[in-house]
Parts: structure tokens; sequence; C-alpha cells
């Protein structure tokens, strides 16, 4: 079940370079929104009547307070459609159309869960966090980003009670390189309790963000025998599988293919294949 | 007030129709807008066999339009029948088949399989499609082959028969023209309008079928002028389609000639576009005094 809401802006800050956090009121997604799930948004303010940019733009739930009814997307300026979104006030009102899509499977009570997240990738993995550490369980997260000041989600992420492990590609912040680095130390036993040698205390890993580092963590995953869920993405028409405009073959030799917006954007890691071939999910 | 209309047969209680390929089979944005809020759906594109689809990526955004490259993916004829069909006729909504193929023997079939199934009100041929290799636009761009096809599947069924054509055509007045001598009950115009898009960065074409489809308001000037050459040269009833985003839009194309107007990449943008557009004709037709439709239809020819 899916909403077409006539969304009032709250606020649409720049929280780093290039890098903005909008949430706006939007009772009925918020209150059927689940983490993993997306919006499929005009950025245009409602009052204005234009056809440029024509689609809407699919954003992961970033954040949902069920109780102020509001929703928050977390993007980065990367094109016409983002730089137009960064220009909407608060008191501005956007279509919204959502929650959209098949978002993450949740574990039992209690569980221990290993969350990596890259770049805009963290998004997804921030409104996933909070539920998991309401199911109280034990939520690492190891969160990378090209700069410390492009840590925006991790205040987020330490109020919501997980635990956060950073890594920054300049060094700036955490350690100096791939968050993907981190996996190797927490098999090692570093940040503890989540797998020690080659036995893994860790019972789902979630990850989003770049595709090599999706497909790092899938290995991982793999090798020690963790189930894992991954949220990719694509470029959409509908948002809700009419279009068949996201496919995106899962597997080397698959004969159909996903739609990223219907059958995902989470999907297992058992059902992907990174690196697959052309036009596949490739690194 | 009376939106009523006709295509070919095929009656409408009001002239807003779901272009294939924009709907599904109709149940996709349940909840927001369904088969029987509408005048008729056209279903996705059916074949004999499933087809896969083009690899990806299968869209691109361009000014004020899109490309699509999907390549007529569905499950094939016997699962739309089985599987969707039921629910749609169950549904009370007025269903349009869309049908495609590789050869007229393909065309031929599906025609006569559809033409059996109860709940069906007409045939909406896709001789336009510029996505696939063989069939599709191909069939659609001469017009013996025009003709060929639209008889074929005429002498396979009794319901109302109507070929979609494809604007990348030197002219597709003379389409048109083979298209009603060959029988065919109404038109359906435009599909989309061959294009592509190119990643300077990557120096390759996005699409991964390389060319694609452009619709959205970007095509509707040549939508429009197409649909008020045909109107004048042909006396079946046309659906005019391309870039409608608004109820002015739609008007412009009962005003060329078009006896229902079909929606497509606007629901993408507002799923509920088909309704507002409903209201929209409405309040036009009250605004200006009319009745009935056919007061419209046509008045901006000259």
């Amino acid at each position: 079940m899916f909403f077409l809401e006539n969304a009032e802006i709250i606020r649409n800050d720049r929280v780093a370079d290039g890098i903005y956090e909008l949430e706006c009121s939007a009772s009925e997604i918020a209150g059927n929104g689940d983490p993993g799930q997306f919006v499929h948004m005009e950025v245009k303010p409602y009052s204005v009547e234009s056809v440029s940019p024509l689609l809407r733009r699919p954003f992961s739930l970033y954040g949902v307070t069920r109780e102020q009814g509001t929703i928050s997307i977390l993007y980065r300026i990367r094109g016409k459609g983002t730089s137009i979104l960064a220009q909407v006030k608060p008191g501005e009102y956007l279509s919204v159309l959502g929650p959209l899509g098949r978002g993450f499977t949740l574990p039992a009570e209690g569980s221990a869960t290993l969350l990596v997240g890259g770049g805009m990738g963290i998004a997804p993995l921030v409104y996933l966090a909070d539920r998991l550490v309401r199911l109280s369980c034990d939520v690492n997260v190891l969160y990378g980003a090209e700069t410390a000041s492009e840590l925006v989600a991790l205040d987020k992420l330490q109020q919501e009670g997980a635990k956060c492990h950073i890594a920054t590609m300049d060094g700036s912040r955490g350690y100096k390189g791939l968050v993907t680095d981190l996996l190797t130390c927490i098999s090692e036993g570093e940040p503890t309790r989540m797998s020690t040698g080659k036995q893994a205390c860790t019972d789902i890993v979630y990850s989003c963000g770049p595709l090599e580092m999706m497909a790092h963590v899938a290995k991982f995953a793999k090798e020690r025998g963790i189930p894992g869920e991954v949220s990719l993405e694509s470029y959409m028409a509908c948002g809700v599988g009419v279009c068949l405009g996201c496919a995106l073959r899962l597997r080397n030799g698959d004969a159909s293919y996903a739609k990223v917006c219907s059958d995902g954007p989470v999907f297992s890691m058992a059902e992907v294949e990174f690196g697959a071939g052309e036009g596949e999910v490739r690194q | 007030m009376n939106l009523e209309t006709d295509l070919g047969g095929i009656k409408l209680a009001d002239p807003v129709v779901m272009a294939s390929g924009t709907f599904g089979y109709g149940f996709g944005y349940e909840g927001l807008i369904g088969p029987g809020d509408v005048g008729a759906i056209i279903t996705k594109a059916t074949t004999r066999e499933p087809w896969a689809g083009n690899p990806p990526p299968r869209i691109a955004e361009t000014p004020c339009g899109m490309l699509n490259a999907i390549g007529l993916e569905n499950p094939g004829v016997e699962v739309f029948l089985s599987e969707y069909l039921p629910r749609l006729r169950k549904s009370g909504a007025v269903v349009i088949v869309n049908i495609a193929g590789r050869t007229f023997e393909e065309y031929v079939e599906l025609a006569s399989m559809i033409g059996t199934a109860k709940g069906v009100r007409g045939i909406e041929l896709n001789i336009s499609c510029p996505n696939v290799d063989m069939g599709g636009m191909q069939l659609g761009t001469s017009p013996d082959m025009v003709y060929k096809i639209v008889d074929s599947v005429k002498q396979v069924t009794h319901l109302p028969v109507m070929p979609k054509l494809s604007p990348n055509v030197t002219d597709i007045v003379e389409i048109a023209k083979a298209a009603e001598s060959a029988g065919a009950d109404a038109i359906s115009m435009i599909n989309t309008v061959q294009g592509m898009a190119v990643d300077i960065e990557t120096k390759r074409p996005i699409l991964g079928n390389v060319f694609g489809g452009l619709s959205g308001p970007a095509i509707k000037p040549i939508a429009l002028r197409m649909v008020y050459q045909v109107y004048q040269a042909v006396d079946v009833p046309i659906l005019g389609g391309g870039g409608i985003m608004s109820a002015k839009d739609a008007i412009e194309f009962l005003l060329v000639g078009a006896k229902a107007v079909s929606v497509g990449t606007g629901t993408f943008i507002n799923p509920r576009l088909a309704m507002e557009i409903k209201a929209g004709i409405e309040d036009y037709m009250a605004r200006h005094g009319h009745t009935g439709l056919h007061e419209i239809i046509g008045a901006a020819i000259l």
C-alpha cells in the first residue's frame, strides 16, 4: 500500500558540501514506511508548473518520525534533479509517492547485526539502525566516507544507539582507507562480539553504498555463512513496477531481469552476483 | 454533460485511456487509480512467448521527456490470459489488449487467442515499438506491411482492431490510409519517437539498446500535428496521445480530431492524471457551454 502526499517541507538543510537533508510532513508514508523502502518524489515544488525535470526521483527513507508524521531523505547534488531539489524552501510543498519497494528483512529481537554503508548509501541504514535498536539488537555500523565532514549521519546513528566504526579515504577521521578494510578487523575479533576468527557472531549483515563496497561485503558474508541484504539503485520512471525501466540482471545467466523498484530495492546478498556482466550488477 | 465516446465499436464512458506499457495490467497504482477509474486501459504489450526485454539501462531522462528501451518485456500471452485478464475482467474495466510479435503469424495467432478470451473489448496492434529487432516498428513503417497485418488480423477476430502507428515515418497519412483500407476499426497514435542519449564521460550511448523511444511533453507538438493530418485523411476514429500532462493537453488532441486520448508517461509523474484530465475536460466543456464531446472533436481543424 502506498500513498501520494503533498508534503510540506520542514527543512532542507545543507549538511556538508553538496549534501542535503530534507525533512517533510507525509503522515501516511511516515506511518507505513519501513527501513529500506523508498519514496519517489517530485523535485520541484507543487506550485511550479513545469515539465522539467520530468520524472520523479527515488530516495531511500533516511529517517521516519511516526509520532510527528514526518520523513527525511539524505541526498547529494548529482545532477539537474538534485540541484533543483536543493533550492526547495521550508513551507513549500513537494509531491511524494511512497512508501515503495521491498525493504530490509528485520531479524529476531536481540540479534547481532552489522551494517556497512558508504557515502549516501548510509541513508537507508540509518533508518534501519533505528528500528534494529528498538528490536534490542546489537547494532554495529561500519561507516565510510571520503572525508570527515561527509560523515553526516554519524550523530544520528550514535543517538539511535548504534556502535559506529569509521573509515575515511583521507584519514581525517577513523581508519584511513576503505570501509571494507574494517571487516577484516572485525573478523579478527576487533570491535568485539561481532566475530572472532572465522566464527561468525553476526546474525545478519546489511549494506548499501558503492557496488564495489557491497560486492566486498557480500563476499565477506558469504565466506562466513552470514545472511545479508543489500540495497541497490537504478534510474526509475514509475517507481511502482509498471514501466519495467529499472531492470537489473541479478545473476549471470538469469533469463529475466529484476525490477529495482518493486522486486527491490533491497535484495538478499544470495540473490545478487556482483560484477556479473554487461548491463548487470557490475562493479 | 456527456463524455461518452466510441473507438470503432469500443464504447467508452469517458475519453481518457491508459496507454500501453505505462499502466501494466491495471493494478500497479492500486489505491490511487484503478482500471475502472478511466475510460479504458490498454494493457502492456503481450507476445506469444515470454520476452525478457532489453539490457539496462532502459530509461534516460531528456529535456521535457524520457527515452525508454524496455524491449516489450512481458510474460507471454498464456500468463496474461490466466493471471492478469481474469482480475481485469472482474474490475469491469474496458480492456484493450496490445499485442506484438516478430512475424505476421504471431500477430494472427495472438489476435485469435485474445479474440476468444472473455472480457476483452478491443485489440491494439503494436506495429510501432522502436525497441525490438523484428516486428514492432519494422512492420509499421511500410503501408503494404500495415495493410497486410491489419487485414490478416481482421480475418481472425470480431473484436475492434486498432493499429498503433509509429511517428518514425516519412508520411503517416499513407500509413493510416493503408490501415483504414485493410479494415482497421480505429487508429491509435502516436508511439514514441526514436532517439538516443549519450554519456560524455563514458563516451557511450546511455541506453543498453543504444536507441530508445522518446515520450513525454517533448513529443506533443509532433503528435498533435500528426493527429491533425490523419483526422482529415481517414474516417475511422483516432485515439490520440503523445506527451499529455494535463487536461489542456488532452483537449488539444480532441480539438485536432482525436475521439479519445491516451495518457502514458504523464502517469509516472502524476498517477492520478487520467482522472484529473477527465474532470478538467468536464470543466472546460461546462465553461464553453458544450454538452457532448462531438462538439469539440476536430473543432480546431481549419
